[in-house]
């Protein structure tokens, strides 16, 4: 088929054919992961023989899953899932109480500092919009508020918990980079995460006030000493798990495991749980990552055409075209943000790390600073409609339509994208603390 | 028939990955107590949890197929009437299917017989056993997505309007 190459580019035909195939098969309802393998292996056939392409993929496929630090996403998954059901979260939501109740708009405050704490203990943005909003949906709605604006509230802070640790996008993130430290990257999100509950925050107070949502008298009588012990065992898990892994006392991987011991220990001692519950949070646990898993392996063949085909430089040859380092970054945060509009984070992050991960480097990013800023930018992703998963938890979760949602998000999408500038041209944000750790 | 057969394949396997899961943790711990604890850490764990975690991934993502569960697009199926809509999901299933015979089964059994004659070098092995997941998966994905075809037609001819 070499006849093609006498009139147009290699590198280029590969990138149009590529892109091209996967937009059809991803429009037209295939399951991603298969959408990425075939149209990854109809590319490649223009460059290999047919058998060594389709042997190729198979092995590509193994060898993208064929690694230990990928073990720390079920792991993951799973303790989420047991804080969700076990009694984890709700006396976290009781903290989160405590510090918001002040402020109008208090519930919906509530809501994002849980979401924040949440995020402290588990690696999934979706774990805790459905935790956290499930609670507080119904209690806002009791107060008054509009329930398409507590979800909106919910939605629009549950990615903070994927920029603080733990968190299973940024293990990924340092698995396709080529191993980026995760440790570093870990310590990292603190600071980005942080700045995206408070702002969240801010354009709530706002809002609230504007519309009269009162701060509601302290409800819970139980003392703020009481609710503050009561969540004591859950924070400690923070000592535990990410200490470890900062001061390398065990791997991320192994981090996770404690991570998933240490939610089912203190779920088994609440006694909240019911066994189906226990069940059914290992059921979804391993659903959710063997789709992850069969992403990867999938991306496993789409980066290995991409390295035959030379497709990465011919987005860094567009990107060059605007020669001003300053510019090339706005750019390729605007290239994320309109592919985050319909793509989920993990393909996102899987696609996009291997294309513009070099020409970051070119202009000086730090990967761990890289890496921060496309998870941050992705989450937003996962926020945004037509397809965002975390938009479609915390609407079910709360039982508004998208739509509905879609209305509130524009305040808060904007001082969203004003965090991301940040984050993007303030290396600081992301690097001070791991340098300060010693991690990089 | 065709659906408790499907149900059937489908209960299996997420029982046998999730059991699977409670392995690996178990291990992964033992890991950490071995390192700590006893002072010698355990050199298998390693690499049975990899290979654990690569089989339970594969034969999840086979229940993930039959269930429908993989991440994917659906505003255009929405959006078609529902006989456009059953097409297009037809062309959709049969796209899984070929891609499963050819790179899982057909690639996964050259796998197999190549791998052979690698050892896995602490378990010691031979690869071919564990590549075996390829090929099996291959055949439980084309299995369910053909089972959830048949479902798909079955359901038009018995009522006359699917979903």
């Amino acid at each position: 088929m070499d006849f093609v190459f006498d009139y147009i580019d290699p590198p280029l035909f590969a990138a149009v054919l590529l892109s091209v195939l996967f937009v059809w098969f991803l429009v037209q309802g295939v399951p991603i992961a298969v959408g990425i393998a075939v149209s990854s292996i109809l590319t490649g056939l223009f460059f290999l023989p047919l058998e060594t392409a389709f042997f190729m993929a198979t092995q590509k496929m193994y060898a993208g899953i064929d690694s230990f630090t990928l073990l720390a996403i079920p792991f993951f998954i799973l303790s989420g899932n047991l804080m969700n059901k076990g009694g984890i979260a709700i006396r976290l939501i009781n903290l989160a109480k405590l510090m918001g109740g002040r402020l109008p708009g208090s519930l919906a405050h509530t809501n994002v500092i849980a979401n924040m704490l949440f995020g402290s203990l588990s690696g999934s943005a979706i774990a805790a919009a459905a935790a956290v909003g499930g609670v507080m949906a119904p209690l806002q709605r009791k107060e008054g508020y509009d329930p398409s604006f507590s979800a909106t509230v919910n939605i629009c802070s549950a990615p903070a918990g994927i920029l603080i640790p733990p968190s299973g996008p940024l293990i990924l993130y340092s698995l396709v980079s080529g191993g980026t430290s995760i440790a570093a990257l870990f310590v990292g999100g603190y600071l980005p995460g942080i700045l995206m509950g408070l702002s969240v925050m801010l354009v709530t107070y706002f809002i609230a006030r504007k519309r009269g949502y009162v701060s509601a008298a302290m409800q819970e009588e139980r003392g703020a000493l009481r609710i503050f012990f009561d969540a004591v065992p859950s924070l400690l898990m923070i000592v535990v798990v990410i200490g470890g892994i900062i001061i390398g006392a065990f791997t991320a991987t192994e981090g996770a495991a404690v991570a998933a011991l240490y939610s089912l220990v203190l779920s088994l001692a609440y006694r909240l749980a019911t066994p189906a519950e226990y069940w059914d949070a290992l059921k979804s646990t391993m659903v959710t990552s063997a789709t992850i898993l069969f992403l990867i392996a999938a991306s496993g063949i789409m980066s290995y055409v991409m390295t035959i085909t030379g497709l990465p430089d011919v987005v860094a040859d567009g990107l060059r075209y605007f020669d001003d380092p300053l510019v090339i970054l706005l750019v390729m945060n605007l290239a994320f943000l309109i592919v985050g509009t319909f793509m989920d984070l993990t393909p996102a992050v899987l696609i996009f790390t291997p294309i513009f991960l070099p020409i970051s480097a070119e202009i000086g990013l730090d990967p761990v600073h890289f890496g921060l800023m496309m998870i941050f930018n992705m989450g937003m992703g996962s926020i945004t409609p037509p397809v965002g998963s975390v938009l479609f938890v915390g609407c079910s979760v709360a039982g508004v339509t998208i739509e509905q949602v879609t209305k509130q998000l524009l305040p808060f999408l904007a001082a969203l994208f004003v965090d991301l500038m940040i984050v993007a041209y303030w290396p600081g944000l992301t690097l001070s603390l791991p340098r300060l750790f010693g991690l990089m | 028939m065709l659906k408790s057969s499907k149900t059937a394949i489908e209960s299996c396997l997420i029982v046998a990955t999730s059991v699977m899961l409670l392995c690996m943790l178990g291990l992964a711990i033992w890991q950490v107590a071995s390192r700590y604890i006893l002072q010698s850490p355990a050199i298998y764990t390693e690499e049975t949890l990899r290979f654990t975690m690569i089989w339970a991934g594969l034969m999840g993502s086979a229940y993930a197929f039959g269930t429908d569960q993989h991440l994917r697009l659906v505003f255009l199926l929405e959006k078609l009437p529902p006989a456009g809509r059953r097409i297009l999901q037809t062309i959709n299933g049969l796209i899984v299917i070929f891609f499963s015979m050819v790179i899982l089964l057909l690639g996964g059994l050259r796998m197999v017989a190549s791998g052979m004659d690698q050892i896995s070098p602490i378990l010691n092995i031979q690869m071919g056993y564990i590549y075996m997941v390829l090929p099996i998966c291959a055949v439980l994905i084309s299995v369910l997505q053909g089972l959830n075809l048949c479902l798909l037609w079955q359901e038009k001819n018995a009522t006359g309007k699917p979903n």
